[in-house]
């Protein structure tokens, strides 16, 4: 048995095995009341074709959101980082710019967005925004940290600025970008669930909204746990991406 | 002297452009469509909402704010304590790294909905909601602390006989406190953030539900005055917490 444990992925699945006896037991005894479902029963909110339906149609259009979200917000997020690398003069106000937008609560854009973006486009802008914070923040201070050693060296081999920015800094901070990316992608999918709430028309977070209503507990928690799941999806997907990436720059 | 001045008016002005620059294309984006008030209001008329109708606001505001600086606090006390907890009993690793996955990929707000259905619509559930969110940054970053104690000083305490109590006390908790800060800075935005989205939800009182009325009563002025004051108070919170974190590092180092 103690041998067992020393395996690393089989001490983790015990856990996970755990987890879910406990959870199935906890549910069905009713322990933490009755809108803590058992696992069991929250799969029989896919337990008809047109109960799945619902969820393939809303989770596509939240998958889709996000992906867009995901990659406009990452689009940004390293153009006003290159953009602040380059010219220093901008750097405070962009720096400022971003961290407002990080401190400030997505939802308080929400009313702003509908009036400006509708309700069907808002779930995408509050995404771009969630995604943004991490991946600047990240892909910024990357850039900004190339060991003075490597610069001095190009330096004195005589590179010109460009040259040493394009060979040195920028895939300096590839690691450090794409570290930033995982954390984007769960607060892609986080901003974009938001932002259905503000009345979009479908989508995961539309279908949590209303289950919450109506009091459909196995349809509340399914929904919950496919948001989570993607999110989980594309953060491990990124950190896959992220080990080849530290390998393939790591000095 | 003249370009000291001129420094000092510039200083904030380099750090502000972008805001300015956000509020003025809200503004012209506003008069070039001719919108009316009730589709888009410019900004000034939205600030001059917030002065008449302020005392609307300010009891909305005060309630948010106080769910949101109670639960973050609650949060970030538990998760010192069970970063503690764990690392007396030598379990830390594994739940560490568990909760470092966690409170990276997994986006806690989805939970809200289903939080308010299991403890109702009302303060305690949104104080757990806030408290949630706290938690798990306290947790890793207070056990990441306690991980990262300088090996020398935990063996000079062993060599002088310090008991477990004693070495926490003396020296874990001082190192720790300085992340527990920063957890508290950390979580600071996302806090306002709970807390509304739980009132925007379920109706509770607060600026999250002024979004609610204003929506069903087409009243776009005073939506967009809550989140005007909403942003301007997580970004002060912020600021009081990065006040906070610096003051701690200077008197810890």
């Amino acid at each position: 048995m103690a041998r067992v444990l020393e395996q690393g992925w089989l001490r983790s699945l015990l856990g996970f095995a755990l987890f879910f006896i406990l959870w199935e037991t906890a549910g069905r005894t009713g322990a933490l009341g009755a809108s803590f479902p058992s696992l069991s029963e929250i799969a029989t909110a896919f337990d008809t074709p047109v109960k799945r339906g619902l969820f393939t149609r809303s989770m596509a259009v939240t998958v889709h959101s996000s992906l867009i979200a995901f990659a406009v917000g990452a689009a940004i997020a390293v153009g006003l980082a290159l953009i602040s690398a380059v010219l220093p003069s901008l750097e405070n106000g962009i720096d400022s710019l971003a961290s407002g937008i990080y401190a400030i609560p997505a939802i308080a854009f929400g009313p702003i967005l509908i009036l400006i973006a509708g309700p069907e486009t808002t779930p995408i802008v509050l995404g771009v925004l969630s995604a943004f914070f991490p991946i600047y923040g990240a892909f910024v201070s990357g850039l900004r940290f190339t060991p003075s050693a490597y610069l001095d060296l190009s330096g004195a081999l005589g590179a010109s600025r460009a040259r040493a920015f394009l060979l040195l800094k920028v895939p300096h901070a590839m690691p450090a970008l794409i570290d930033g990316l995982r954390l984007g992608a769960p607060g892609a999918i986080l901003g974009v669930v938001l932002g259905e709430w503000f009345g979009a028309p479908r989508g995961l977070g539309v279908v949590i909204v209303g289950s919450m209503q109506n009091v459909r507990i196995p349809q509340l928690w399914a929904a919950a746990l496919l948001v989570v799941a993607c999110s989980l999806i594309a953060y491990f997907a990124l950190s896959a991406l992220h080990r080849l990436c530290v390998r393939r720059f790591a000095w | 002297m003249v370009t000291r001045a001129l420094a000092l008016v510039m200083a904030p002005l380099e750090r502000l452009w972008a805001l300015a620059a956000v509020m003025l294309v809200w503004h012209v984006y506003a008069v070039i469509q001719g919108f009316n008030r009730i589709v888009l209001p410019t900004p000034l008329s939205v600030l001059a909402n917030i002065v008449e109708e302020w005392p609307l606001y300010a009891p909305k505001l005060a309630l948010t704010m106080t769910v949101a600086i109670a639960g973050l606090i609650l949060g970030a006390a538990l998760g010192a304590l069970g970063a503690i907890a764990a690392w007396i009993s030598r379990i830390a690793s594994a739940f560490v790294a568990t909760s470092a996955l966690v409170v990276r990929s997994v986006p806690f707000v989805v939970f809200i909905p289903i939080l308010s259905r299991m403890m109702g619509y009302n303060v305690t559930m949104e104080i757990t909601i806030v408290a949630l969110l706290s938690f798990f940054p306290s947790f890793v970053l207070v056990s990441s602390g306690l991980s990262a104690l300088p090996p020398s000083a935990l063996d000079v305490s062993r060599a002088f006989g310090a008991t477990t109590i004693k070495r926490l006390i003396y020296i874990a908790l001082p190192i720790s406190l300085t992340n527990l800060v920063a957890a508290l800075r950390l979580s600071a935005a996302r806090v306002v953030l709970g807390a509304m989205v739980a009132e925007f939800l379920t109706g509770l009182d607060g600026l999250g539900s002024v979004f609610l009325l204003a929506r069903a009563d087409l009243e776009s002025e005073r939506a967009l005055g809550a989140a005007v004051i909403a942003a301007a108070a997580a970004l002060i919170l912020v600021q009081v917490g990065e006040a906070l974190e610096r003051w701690m590092n200077r008197r810890m180092t």
